[in-house]
């Protein structure tokens, strides 16, 4: 904190001298010839109020002059917008100071569309099964009261053989949260094991636990003893 | 402390420690470094926790970069190569088992460090900064324990993605785009491990390290939070140690305990690998999630498929973002001028703190 008192009178001392009045020789006897010329220079129009530029003591000049942002203090400063050519160097400071993030952010946008295009997946590496009938193998390797799931293009599939004696075809991905489900035997049911999602063997029809919606269903047909299943 | 060049007898004499100081300025963390106090009181033993994580995540930075020379990330020799560090290369089992069980050992010791800074209201004015780079650090370390999860592409780790992933896709506004940017396309595939590894290896590092000097940074700034029962004590009944050397040298007694804690369960319960991830197959019977996911896990097990308006899962994960958001408001909530506050804010961390064992035993028996 103590570090912060001597910059908070400078700013004042500033302001007071270049905002309101801006003292030409106080800002010239301050040290720093560089800053603290310019920023009489900038304020030449500004020298009209001669009680508060004699306050300033050289003292106080002087830590004008070290200061190294006269002008900026001067663009923040509402007094500089007094005059003509004030209003020339403080816009001109304002309009860095709006630019700079402006163009910043610009880049930014500039940067950030490439990269998220980038990331953003077209599809190119998977690209979506064109298959529209599978062969699942042979009606007797798959007796009443057994499922199989089976690979349906780039989906996970899954048939069914009712006690009825009726194929039954699925998408295997559970409505819940996406995983693959299984037919369980002993429970008679379609189940998802990761969140105990039921679903019934003939309809796909979701009846227990989480799963919002049904199970998408396929087309089976059995040709010379042979299972097909095809979309729907 | 010797200046680095002292004139004796007209000539000049150089000390190492000096010439560091007048570069390093060294004496002056040194002097901090002494200033620096830690308070005793009952609850102290906390205080070690944070200094347990940092260990252990030094331990998950050392054995990643390690596991990193043997895996592949591809979606054909990921298990492979996993498999072969396993088996095949001279202590790969040992680094693998490091990293595995120090990730869990991580998330552990960063839940105790939590909620012991949150009950004894390490949270209040002027530490808010310091809680927030907490929060999210642990959040950090749930993404390393998500994204390092699918890296040995087995069965149960592509099933715990795919459910994240929906999860993540049920979100509001961002949540499509967000998941299908991580998977990476239509499915969970070469996309997604590519992906994954790059934020496993790559960008949650860069945040971690960025974070952890800021809490760290912040840790230094603020001192040690001492309890309100501590703080209301006379000064002279309010005992404190110095940080260096006496709590340094705890500090590096603790650390060997927690070592040595790692180095048993490493070597007596080596960490396995499932079977090879089948995209195709049925999900395992019996797949559970980390034990850290099994509290929302569980928790979404519960949820109807419908409620109300809006669909089960979306309801589920609003609910635990809600359950959670108290962590975050709680700096602005009880900021220590309301004993009401302060008590309804311990109620709160109580409750869920008690939610999420529940949730999580239920989850590990069911």
């Amino acid at each position: 904190m103590e570090d912060h008192k001597p910059e908070e009178k400078s700013e004042k001392h500033q302001h007071g001298g270049c905002g309101g009045s801006g003292s030409g020789s106080s800002c010239g006897s301050g040290g720093d010839a560089k800053s603290g010329s310019s920023a009489c220079d900038g304020n030449g129009g500004c020298h009209n109020d001669k009680p508060n530029s004699e306050k300033i003591s050289s003292e106080k000049a002087s830590s004008i002059g070290n200061s190294e942002q006269p002008s900026s203090n001067c663009g923040s400063n509402g007094g500089c917008g007094s005059s003509d050519s004030d209003g020339e160097k403080c816009s001109r400071s304002q309009f860095l100071r709006a630019a700079v993030p402006c163009v910043g952010g610009v880049w930014a946008l500039m940067a950030a569309y490439p990269i998220y295009s980038y990331l953003t997946p077209n599809g190119g590496d998977e690209p979506e099964s064109k298959v529209s009938s599978v062969n699942i193998g042979d009606i007797k390797d798959l007796p009443p009261g057994s499922g199989k799931n089976f690979k349906f293009g780039s989906m996970p599939a899954l048939i069914t053989h009712t006690k009825d004696g009726e194929f039954h075809a699925f998408s295997a991905v559970c409505t819940h949260l996406g995983c693959t489900v299984q037919f369980r035997p002993e429970k008679d049911l379609i189940w998802c094991a990761c969140h105990g999602g039921c679903y019934d063997p003939s309809s796909g029809k979701n009846v227990a636990g989480p799963p919002p919606k049904p199970l998408l269903a396929l087309k089976v047909e059995v040709v010379k003893d042979k299972i097909i299943v095809s979309k729907a | 402390m010797t200046s680095g060049t002292e004139k004796a007898n007209g000539t000049k004499k150089v000390s190492l420690m000096g010439w560091l100081d007048e570069r390093l300025g060294l004496e002056a963390a040194f002097k901090f470094a002494q200033k620096k106090q830690v308070p005793i009181h009952k609850n102290s033993v906390w205080y070690y926790a944070g200094g347990i994580a940092l260990m252990l995540m030094v331990i998950q930075f050392a054995s990643g970069i390690l596991l990193m020379v043997y895996y592949v990330p591809g979606l054909e020799a990921a298990h492979a190569s996993i498999l072969r560090i396993n088996s095949q290369v001279d202590f790969g089992w040992f680094f693998r088992s490091i990293h595995s069980w120090g990730a869990n050992l991580l998330i552990a010791v960063l839940a105790g460090h939590l909620f012991s800074a949150y009950f004894m209201k390490a949270y209040r004015k002027p530490r808010e900064f310091t809680w927030y780079s907490g929060l999210i650090l642990l959040v950090i370390c749930l993404g390393f324990g998500f994204t390092g999860y699918l890296l040995p592409w087995d069965d149960v780790s592509f099933f715990a993605t795919k459910i994240g992933l929906d999860i993540a896709s049920k979100m509001p506004v961002f949540g499509e785009a967000a998941a299908s940017m991580l998977r990476g396309g239509h499915n969970i595939g070469q996309g997604t491990l590519s992906r994954f590894f790059m934020i496993h290896v790559a960008v949650l590092p860069l945040l971690c390290l960025g974070l952890m000097a800021l809490h760290l940074l912040f840790v230094q700034m603020h001192g040690m939070s001492e309890p309100a029962y501590f703080k209301k004590l006379e000064a002279a009944k309010r005992t404190y140690e110095k940080f260096f050397p006496n709590f340094f040298l705890k500090d590096l007694l603790v650390w060997l305990l927690a070592l040595n804690g790692l180095a048993a369960l490493v070597t007596l319960y080596p960490w396995g690998l499932g079977p090879e991830a089948d995209p195709f197959g049925a999900a395992p019977i019996g797949i559970k999630p980390e034990w850290y996911f099994l509290a929302p896990f569980q928790f979404l097990k519960l949820v109807p498929p419908q409620v109300g308006p809006i669909e089960g899962e979306l309801f589920g994960a609003l609910i635990m973002v809600l359950a959670c958001s108290g962590m975050v408001i709680v700096p602005f909530f009880d900021k220590g001028e309301s004993a009401e506050k302060a008590k309804i804010a311990t109620y709160y961390g109580l409750v869920l703190l008690l939610g999420i064992i529940a949730f999580t035993i239920w989850g590990a028996l069911s």
